[in-house]
């Protein structure tokens, strides 16, 4: 966790797909499949890989000092994003994405032209922050609102067609409420003034861990993994349904080598799950109807052999 | 909705319909069990020895059921185990 300060070069994550936010030189094509029409400009996606196209530099808005405190990023700051291979800002603006038409498209703009400049601020808005707190790498989850259009920078696990290579789609969310608009600083790459910026958060206090008593433990551990079963919307390949499982209709994916075609695929003995199944069946119907009987005074199952009903005596 | 499937989904169930399995089996096949279950102790109550007896029926079906379950597991081994 290092703080952030104006000018320096980052790589942004966003927080739930864990991909880079990206731009490259390729435009927007002007006319999608769907006959929409783009701003042709230039694509900006998410990457899950390393590259020197996921730099983007810190660039602020106002007056800044030259050395000391003053210089860091902080919660509801107005920044600027400049992707550092190409050398243009990044924005948004009132066109619609390439895949989704209620979200904005997001592109980059060349800094010398003074009109779009507006498209190009952003407000950064930290997770869970006041006025003053410092912007920190990884730990500072952050939004990033468009200041004059209030979208949110956002992705979705949606790949572009092939003019974008595959990669995935970066639009403008309308939603604030949208709990996947959160990215993070992966890394810091330089500093504007080429100093020594590993070792530059001076003091940092380590976190006390809170006591909780194991029962609090116990339910927000629950509640968590209630919370986040309602959250799933993604069917597995290999799901199946509870019923299938006492009788093992349907295996567990083990291990696949997709270039080999292999796979190690468990099915559970087959035979071994139905005998297991049957003499559950049979025992539940067995005293079910010992049960019923004794209710009406009969007692089909003698006490093996009065052994235990001596020891009863 | 369905789920995927873990080994922590069904195994403790599944071991425990096994046993429940193996008594209901017991009961079918055997008269009675054996008895004492205990080994004698100072304060232990002396009761009739009891043998449970097999018939040779309920051998063969025990056997018999013993053998289908190895058999099928040697049968899907190569899956589970990726033999090539």
């Amino acid at each position: 966790m290092t703080e952030i300060r104006y000018f320096d070069t980052v790589t942004i994550k966003h927080k739930d797909s864990r991909q880079f936010l990206h731009s490259h030189v390729e435009k927007y094509p002007l006319r999608y499949d769907d006959g929409r029409i783009s701003s042709q400009g230039q694509q900006v996606t998410c990457y899950p890989h390393n590259d020197t196209n996921n730099q983007w530099q810190v660039l602020p808005t106002k007056e800044i000092p030259e050395t000391g405190r003053g210089r860091v990023v902080r919660h509801s700051d107005v920044i600027q994003l400049k992707h550092i291979v190409t050398q243009t800002l990044l924005m948004t603006h009132d066109v619609a994405s390439p895949l989704m038409a209620t979200n904005q498209e997001f592109t980059t703009v060349d800094p010398a032209l003074e009109e779009r400049r507006n498209d190009t601020l952003f407000q950064l808005q930290l997770n869970d922050a006041n006025d003053g707190t410092a912007w920190k790498s990884l730990s500072g989850h952050f939004k990033l609102q468009h200041l004059p259009t209030k979208v949110l920078l956002w992705t979705h696990p949606k790949a572009l067609p092939e003019w974008a290579f595959g990669q995935q789609e970066v639009n403008g969310n309308k939603n604030q409420q949208d709990k996947t608009t959160y990215w993070y600083v992966d890394d810091i790459l330089e500093d504007g003034t080429g100093n020594d910026f590993k070792n530059r958060t001076v003091h940092i206090e380590p976190k006390v861990t809170k006591k909780r008593s194991f029962v609090k433990k116990f339910v927000e551990l629950q509640i968590l993994m209630l919370q986040h079963n309602a959250g799933l919307t993604a069917d597995h390949p290999y799901a199946s349904d509870p019923i299938e499982w006492p009788f093992s209709l349907s295996g567990v994916s083990f291990w696949t080598n997709n270039e080999k075609q292999q796979q190690i695929y468990m099915i559970g003995n087959l035979l071994g799950f139905w005998i297991c199944s049957i003499g559950v069946s049979i025992f539940v119907g067995i005293m079910g109807a010992d049960m019923l009987a004794r209710r009406r005074g009969l007692d089909p199952i003698e006490d093996s052999t009065s052994l235990f009903s001596q020891v009863i005596k | 909705m369905s789920r995927q499937k873990f080994l922590h989904h069904y195994l403790p169930a599944h071991l425990a319909s096994a046993l429940v399995a193996g008594s209901v089996l017991n009961f079918i096949v055997v008269e009675t069990v054996n008895y004492p279950i205990s080994a004698l102790g100072p304060k232990t109550r002396m009761r009739p020895a009891l043998r449970a007896r097999m018939s040779k029926p309920a051998w063969a079906v025990t056997l018999g059921l013993i053998a289908v379950v190895i058999g099928m597991f040697l049968w899907l081994s190569p899956l589970t185990y990726g033999f090539p």
